[in-house]
């Protein structure tokens, strides 16, 4: 274990803990959009930035990354530098995607006014990355980022229907602001311009999941044939099947 | 010792005080669709409780690529919900239904043996769900009861 | 013939120093075949002198040679040759010049007075290259066999020397040898200046069981080609330095990227490392020692970003060439997550001398935090443009004034810009801050890979700034927020400001978002992109305020942002502007002065350029005509 300080606070932790984390151990929030728990790190949003001290010297780090390595780290997360560094991402992501629910609220937190250029079309799409990380996680990889700077956007290889897509739907809900739609009607799912028929259960006759996750999942074909909740009707049928029979 | 979650479907009269118990506890609500315990009522007065049997070899973790799931020191089969990232794949891992996802918070969510005082157990009137040290008699209890379901099983494929 | 000991290859390198030394009487021309002399057609000059030998019936080689080099460093001349014996040089040669070249100098020791290089103020023709200020002034030492060997031949390096160093590295221990290059503070050449000691010894002692050594050839700067000549010119530094770094550290592979503009490098490094292999001098065993280390070519397509350390790996693993946030270190963590030595191919160059010669040697050169000599290319208004090398410490004036041979046209200087697009635009006042790593970096600019570019009173500062963000904006990888958005942002404020659409606080917003984005983003290359527009704000306030409160661009190039006007005192009348002139917009007789209708101007500056008595002006929009 490291003793650190965030905010005047003693804060001890495991080396090798990043700042965010050693920071929500003590109660101090920090905001963040691209990091998500379930995903490697990537630091790429900018917005969790704090102010580490470190062998006398000061320096703006990415909490969500930076590793507590050397006991007396000293971290400051509200100084006017982190302030206005946190302001600059806000106003930067902000021009761009004024009604992302999750930006207006970190604005309004931050006193951020959107202020959308001439001739930039309002998106939804703040370019985390953690719809293609999630992807990546799931071992599809059916969506990356393709195009750079300010063209730089997510999308399937050749913006076509992705043939490696399993219709998980993990993409959209790992989304912060909700830029990622999907349907589903009629026994089929559409999401990134593909659409799935659904497999249907024995037993209900309801739509459950696409074929190619249950594949993914490795689902044994025999439990494919239910959907959830009848596989657990069953199970309680052959419980009372073999209960009777003691 | 770590205890297990003994169910004695003989002993249910059906009441769904489990199922209440369980979703207001877990949601805060009475509402037996988000209760991690279900009972199903056969015809003939005949009643079924069932919740995760925290399988040995899960094929819900198996499954799960972020590290959502994983076994914590009671033994049980846990949900990471900060970790979980929507892909549904414990669902359609599970052979039994046994965890299911919500679109409301983004989440898997499974029985967690309510971290060692399972509300459901305190509210069954009649003891037909226990939550028993997994010593000797309680688990052969238990494998009898798993070995006559398989005979069941054989018989119902046959 | 493969060499399996240190003896063998001293023994090698003897014969072939005695039979260069033996040689120095026969009648040669090296012709410099770097991409500006061969764009030139130096290959053609090369075909004819080969011809010419012919003719008069000299024998190839004993009698006449004629040896492609790489390049000899002053472009704007190109193509050179220099022949022997006597070093004669000759500029700006061409196929038809060759016949009298051969039959008065080759034959006959004549000088041909046309192709001699005069100076500009006295007229005074040049007899070899070292009579010229632009060599004089130079200290070439990474470029020593630079134009002097056929890069694709190793024997003509190893007659000048090459693989010595590696000769004598293997006689040491490796953490000697990592010492030795801590003790001469050697800084990276790449624009970090990270004391590259300092590297060596971290990924020396980082547990893993792989190490990596790389160089960065993926030189992108506009402008810039000391990598790429340094690379096509005398690959075997470049090899030489990295098999010794591979000794040090422990490594045995090792990569080389180079960016896909650079065939001529490729081809040149692949030749090297063939004939290495076949020497012995690489691969398995090198010279009998036991030590192995293999060196890969990988080519990279061509991203700016690519240039930048975690960006260049990733692209090596074969991802996206991303970069990645950084707080363990590449030495510790690198390529395939392994303890990694990432330098510059200039950088690789330097460790052979500082091996052979010692720290103490290489300290005695340049200044006391940064020894050694540093290479640039030397470009935009000047007039000596070419690949310069110069001991560190050099004042910007010298390699401006001395080196460069001033201003082109004898126009006043305004600024220049060191450290390619993320450096900064220095003023005149800061022409005699001393060139290296840390003078540059106070300054607001920086040292970068070493690209220079002088501009001219005819340069507009914000027009300059915003060059250079459209290209990072174009080159960001958009990883970042900040770099992403910030750079568009900066952008789109540089392009209101050049179009006459400025508003006040303009000039505040692009400080504001600059240092922000300098504080924020994730990579060098966003870190530093701000630099071009933070330092026009900070030396040239005054154009920044034209632009923005008066729509004015003083020095005529953003259009309808200024008028041409005609010095009547000035003008003579001699037409030049009237035929420059696409709108026929410039009335006047010759001899008498001429004058400039606006009604018919376009504001395309061309009339401004063609003057050679600097007697037009651009003048606000609201001055009478």
């Amino acid at each position: 274990m490291i003793e650190i300080t965030i905010d005047e606070k003693k804060v001890s932790v495991e080396t090798g803990t990043t700042v965010l984390e050693a920071a929500r151990s003590a109660g101090i929030e920090i905001p963040t959009l691209c990091a998500h728990e379930g995903l490697v790190r990537e630091g790429s949003c900018r917005l969790c930035s704090v102010e580490v001290t470190e062998r006398g010297k000061t320096k703006l780090v990415m909490s969500c990354m930076y590793p507590v390595t050397r006991e007396g780290l000293e971290v400051r997360t509200d100084t006017d530098r982190v302030r206005s560094a946190r302001r600059f991402v806000l106003q930067m992501l902000a021009d761009r995607n004024p009604k992302a629910p999750v930006l207006q609220a970190l604005c309004s937190r931050y006193g951020v006014v959107p202020n959308v250029p001439e001739n930039v079309e309002p998106e939804l799409c703040i370019r985390c990355g953690r719809c293609v990380r999630a992807c990546e996680t799931n071992g599809t990889s059916a969506l990356s980022f393709a195009g750079r700077g300010w063209e730089r956007e997510v999308t399937p290889p050749f913006h076509e229907a992705p043939g490696d897509c399993v219709g998980c739907l993990s993409c959209a809900e790992v989304c912060p602001t909700g830029r990622i739609t999907w349907e589903e009607k009629d026994g089929k799912r559409s999401i990134w311009g593909r659409t799935f028929d659904l497999v249907v259960c024995d037993r209900c006759r309801e739509a459950y999941a696409t074929a190619e996750q249950l594949r993914h999942a490795g689902t044994d074909p025999e439990t494919a044939r239910l959907c959830p909740r009848c596989r657990k009707t069953a199970q309680q049928e052959r419980i009372r099947l073999g209960n009777r029979g003691v | 010792m770590e205890k297990v979650l003994l169910i004695s479907p003989e002993r249910c009269i059906g009441c769904g005080s489990c199922e209440m118990a369980c979703s207001i506890e877990k949601e805060g609500e009475f509402r037996p669709a988000v209760s991690r315990i279900s009972v199903h009522r056969f015809e003939g007065g005949q009643n079924v409780p069932m919740a995760c049997l925290q399988c040995e070899d899960a094929a819900c973790m198996a499954a799960c690529k972020t590290g959502a799931l994983s076994r914590n020191e009671d033994g049980v089969v846990a949900v990471d919900k900060a970790r979980c990232i929507g892909c549904r794949m414990c669902v359609m891992a599970c052979p039994f239904g046994n965890i299911s996802y919500s679109r409301v918070t983004k989440t898997a969510f499974k029985c967690d043996q309510c971290g060692g005082d399972p509300e459901c157990v305190k509210w069954c009137p009649t003891k037909a769900i226990e939550f028993l040290p997994a010593d000797t008699v309680n688990l052969q209890r238990k494998r009898a009861f798993s070995a006559t379901m398989a005979k069941a099983l054989e018989e119902v494929k046959g | 013939m493969k060499l399996t000991s240190q003896k063998a290859f001293e023994e090698w390198q003897a014969l072939l120093s005695e039979r260069e030394k033996g040689a120095s009487g026969v009648r040669r021309v090296r012709i410099c075949a770097g991409t500006g002399c061969l764009a030139n057609g130096s290959a053609q000059v090369k075909a004819a002198f080969e011809a010419e030998a012919i003719r008069h019936g000299l024998s190839i080689p004993l009698e006449f040679a004629a040896e492609s080099t790489g390049c000899h460093g002053f472009c704007e001349r190109g193509p050179l040759v220099v022949l022997q014996p006597g070093e004669i040089f000759y500029e700006k040669v061409k196929p038809e010049d060759v016949r009298e070249i051969f039959e008065k100098t080759v034959l006959r020791g004549e000088i041909v007075p046309r192709l001699q290089y005069r100076d500009p103020n006295t007229k005074q023709p040049a007899r070899t290259s070292a009579e010229i200020p632009f060599y004089a002034r130079q200290h070439r030492l990474v470029l020593n066999r630079c134009g002097e060997v056929d890069p694709f031949e190793i024997e003509a390096a190893v007659s000048r020397g090459a693989y010595r160093g590696l000769a004598r590295a293997f006689s040491l221990e490796p953490e000697r040898i990592v010492s030795m290059i801590k003790d001469s503070g050697l800084r990276g050449r790449g624009g970090g200046g990270f004391p590259t000691g300092v590297k060596w010894e971290s990924a020396r002692k980082a547990p893993g069981r792989h190490r990596f050594v790389l160089a960065n050839g993926d030189e992108g700067d506009p402008g810039a080609f000391m990598d790429r000549s340094l690379m096509e010119g005398d690959p075997h530094s470049v090899l030489e330095g990295m098999i010794i770094g591979a000794y040090a550290v422990g490594a045995r592979k090792g990569f080389i990227y180079v960016r896909a503009e650079y065939p001529l490098a490729v081809k040149a490094l692949q030749q090297a490392i063939r004939q290495a292999k076949e020497r012995g001098l690489l691969g398995r065993d090198i010279l009998g020692t036991g030590f192995d280390f293999d060196l890969e070519i990988c080519r990279g397509g061509g991203a700016f970003v690519c240039g930048e350390s975690t960006a260049l790996m990733a692209s090596i693993e074969g991802r996206a060439g991303e970069p990645r946030v950084k707080y363990i270190r590449s030495t510790e963590r690198g390529l395939w997550n392994c303890p990694t030595v990432l330098n510059n191919v200039e950088t690789w160059a330097n460790v052979p001398h500082i091996v052979l010669n010692g720290p103490e040697w290489f300290r005695s050169m340049g200044t006391e935090k940064s020894p050694g000599t540093k290479i640039f290319s030397l470009v935009g208004k000047v007039k000596n443009s070419g690949l310069v090398e110069i001991p560190m410490g050099t004042t910007l004036r010298t390699m401006i004034e001395d080196i460069g041979g001033g201003v082109l046209k004898n126009r006043a200087f305004k600024a220049v810009q060191t450290g390619g697009p993320s450096g900064g635009c220095l003023p005149a006042d800061a022409l005699d801050l001393p060139v290296d790593f840390d003078a540059l970096t106070a300054s607001g600019s920086m040292m970068g890979s070493g690209g220079m570019i002088v501009m001219d009173e005819r340069t507009c500062m914000v027009d300059v700034a915003r060059y250079f963000v459209d290209f990072l904006a174009e080159e960001s990888c958009g990883k970042c927020t900040p770099c992403r958005e910030g750079l568009k942002a900066l952008q789109r404020l540089l392009h209101k400001l050049c179009s006459g659409r400025g508003e006040a606080g303009d000039g505040k917003r692009l400080g504001e978002i600059g240092s922000a984005l300098a504080d924020t983003a994730l990579c060098g290359l966003g870190q530093t992109a701000p630099n071009p527009v933070l330092s026009v704000l900070r030396y040239f306030p005054g154009e920044i305020a034209e632009h923005e409160a008066e729509h004015f661009c003083r020095a005529g190039v953003c259009k309808g942002m200024y008028w041409p006007r005609i010095d009547p005192a000035k003008c003579v009348g001699c037409g030049a502007c009237k035929k420059a002139c696409a709108a026929g917009a410039i009335r006047g007789e010759p001899r008498a002065a001429h004058v400039i209708e606006r009604a018919h101007c376009v504001t395309c500056g061309a009339c401004l350029e063609a003057c050679p008595f600097s007697a037009i002006t651009a003048v606000r929009r609201e001055e009478p005509e």
